[in-house]
């Protein structure tokens, strides 16, 4: 997973990361007004999501990138 | 499952909100007439613009306009339709100043004047604006935008295309959109072969074969570019680290290899260095197979500042916030890597995004009703002939802006001579079930599973870029016997469908790629037959078109029209 943490105390539930989501990674709890990782084999770690929260709520772990098939 | 109806009704549809997209959807609606975006994504960040550097080429003065012509036109192999390159470089310039005046964010001088400091070409500041700006000004001034809204199949009423059929990503609601314009703008096809090159799977262009449009050029839709491995990234700019790249024994590739280098070459000036990445690919597979591979970007012991520039935002992104998330050293600092205390390998990262839908000098496709903008038809264009579609630096935006800018002014005219659209009440039931088909489906063939075989096939450098026919004829049936299987696909939700659809169109796009190369028995461009390795002139000034007559995909060759055109081979 490369969406390491969506910090719930920071997040303001204006489900922008979830717009932003180009492969529908993020999904909103309606019911806790916050979004969550719902599919993460998914996520290519395009960092949209951390880039544009306003208030920095969310963190990428770019340490294991996921494995793409070989070109040689 | 049966899904609840969404029926909406426009007169411009745009499929796909990167920056072709929304600047046809812009000049659309200055026609006076409704539009409606939709995204599989997102048209706040769509498309290719989020990962572009910012820099726009072949935009300039008419002197400048013939000077592109004639470089193109020679890296194309002269199998560029030369009539639409010249139009769509010389209407670049005006289109780019008027979407300045939208509020793009070219950088002007005091005067007021947007600097364009070298010919043809000229870069951006703060890209990431682009979209927000240009989808701005299109809801301002009335249009409508879906997001994660996936339009799968087009629909025809007397030989017309009168909209499309699609799902929503999240809730699996179904749409049917009716338009007396539509214009594809989803990119090519990518293969998912990398973080910003995930989204576009080509389904724009699948979606226009099946609906009777012709393809173009489609063996010429392969490129590579230098990544690193761990980023899977396609660092853009990357040319600025040119002379740390070494192979593994600690040889300097530039040295090796002084063609990699765009300064050294009067043909490929600095602001074509985009054009250089072939010769990076030719240098890294020639090391790697004579068993001198990996190769390593080594900065061990550099300053930042001369390992190339990637901590100045403008220089290399284009942006502030792409330099924090997608800059090389700022990604591995994050990963809690040192660059200056560790090298790292780089490999070529397949990108593979000209499209080959065929359009004409305002995008129309063949088909009435149908337009195409963006990388969707930019192979299909011959805008560019065989050269490979990121072989200039700049020349995807430049393409797009223009592209798009002409296809909403052509589809935004065009609808007033056009009927109130209707569709098949039974074509649109059959498209429903085969769109849901996987839904239904229990221990069937996972949509992921078809995508990592799909991607292990087409990859591969000696498949997709070095090619020959042994190994084509065997890509081509491994791909076979992917579709074989794609009946089968299973989803247990609309977000996997969406996967489903992605693969279907993989597969299709690879087989056009494969099918077309192997009847292209010539080298030209980006189509390296190692069989075939001269340029054959004398038969092969053609277009390979393809086209699906009675439900089976044809294909046939046309000749270049080169006595009418001003240069030749």
């Amino acid at each position: 997973m490369v969406v390491k943490n969506i910090n719930e105390e920071l997040c303001i539930g204006c489900k922008i990361c979830v717009d932003i989501c180009t492969e529908d990674v993020i999904r909103f709890d309606e019911t806790r007004q916050k979004p969550y990782v719902k599919y993460p084999r998914d996520c290519v770690a395009c960092t949209f999501c951390e880039a544009i929260c306003p208030v920095g709520a969310i963190d990428t772990d770019l340490t294991r990138p996921r494995k793409l098939p070989e070109v040689i | 499952m049966v899904k609840a109806a969404k029926v909406l009704t426009t007169d411009v549809l745009v499929m796909g909100g990167g920056i072709s997209g929304l600047m046809a959807a812009n000049k659309a609606i200055d026609q006076g007439v409704k539009v409606l975006i939709a995204d599989k994504c997102n048209a706040l960040w769509g498309g290719q613009m989020p990962a572009a550097g910012g820099g726009f080429s072949c935009m300039g003065t008419p002197e400048e306009v013939d000077a592109d012509v004639r470089f193109i036109s020679k890296e194309g192999g002269y199998l560029n339709d030369q009539e639409l390159l010249y139009t769509f470089v010389r209407d670049c310039w005006p289109a780019l100043q008027e979407a300045a005046e939208w509020g793009l964010p070219f950088p002007r001088d005091l005067s007021g004047k947007i600097y364009h400091t070298r010919p043809g070409w000229m870069r951006m500041i703060d890209t990431d604006k682009v979209l927000p700006t240009l989808l701005g000004r299109a809801l301002m001034k009335g249009a409508r935008a879906l997001n994660k809204v996936y339009l799968v199949s087009l629909l025809k009423q007397d030989g017309r295309v009168v909209g499309a059929v699609g799902f929503h990503y999240q809730t699996g609601d179904f749409y049917i959109i009716q338009s007396k314009a539509t214009v594809i703008a989803s990119g090519g096809c990518s293969f998912k072969s990398g973080a910003l090159f995930h989204m576009n799977c080509g389904e724009g262009v699948a979606s226009a074969y099946h609906a009777g449009a012709e393809l173009r050029n489609a063996e010429f839709g392969n490129t590579y570019r230098p990544s690193s491995k761990f980023t899977q990234k396609d660092c853009r700019g990357s040319a600025v680290l040119l002379n740390y790249f070494e192979n593994a024994l600690g040889e300097n590739m530039i040295r090796k290899y002084p063609e990699m280098n765009p300064l050294l070459s009067p043909e490929t000036p600095p602001w074509r260095s985009g054009f250089i990445f072939k010769r990076w690919t030719r240098a890294f597979y020639k090391e790697i197979e004579a068993g001198r591979g990996p190769i390593y970007l080594n900065l061990i012991g550099q300053s930042v500042p001369e390992a190339g520039n990637f901590e100045k935002p403008t220089e290399v992104w284009g942006s502030s916030f792409k330099s924090r998330t997608h800059g090389y050293i700022n990604m591995a600092h994050k990963a809690g890597i040192d660059v200056n205390k560790e090298k790292l390998e780089w490999y070529p990262v397949p990108e593979f995004n000209g499209g080959p839908i065929r359009i004409g000098l305002n995008c129309e496709t063949t088909l009435p009703g149908l337009y195409a903008v963006g990388d969707a038809g930019q192979t299909g264009s011959a805008y560019l002939g065989a050269m490979e579609h990121n072989g200039m630096g700049g020349i995807g935006l430049g393409y797009a802006s223009v592209s798009g800018y002409k296809g909403g002014v052509a589809a935004g005219k065009a609808v007033a001579a056009v009927p109130e659209p209707h569709y098949s009440t039974a074509e649109v039931e059959r498209l429903r079930k085969e769109i849901y088909a996987p839904l239904d489906v229990k221990d069937g063939y996972s949509p992921y599973e078809a995508i990592k075989e799909i991607q292990q096939v087409v990859f591969k450098l000696k498949n997709s870029y070095f090619k020959h026919q042994d190994r084509l004829e065997k890509a081509l049936s491994l791909i076979e016997e992917v579709k074989e299987k794609l009946p089968g696909l299973m989803a247990k939700d609309s977000h996997e469908l969406v996967r489903c659809h992605e693969a279907k169109s993989m597969a299709f796009n690879a087989e056009i790629l494969f099918k077309a190369s192997l009847m292209r028995t010539e080298t030209r461009g980006t189509n390296i037959r190692e069989d075939y390795p001269q340029t054959d002139n004398q038969n092969w000034l053609k277009w390979i078109i393809i086209k699906k007559e009675d439900g089976d995909m044809q294909f046939s060759t046309e000749s270049v029209p080169i006595a009418k055109y001003k240069y030749k081979p």
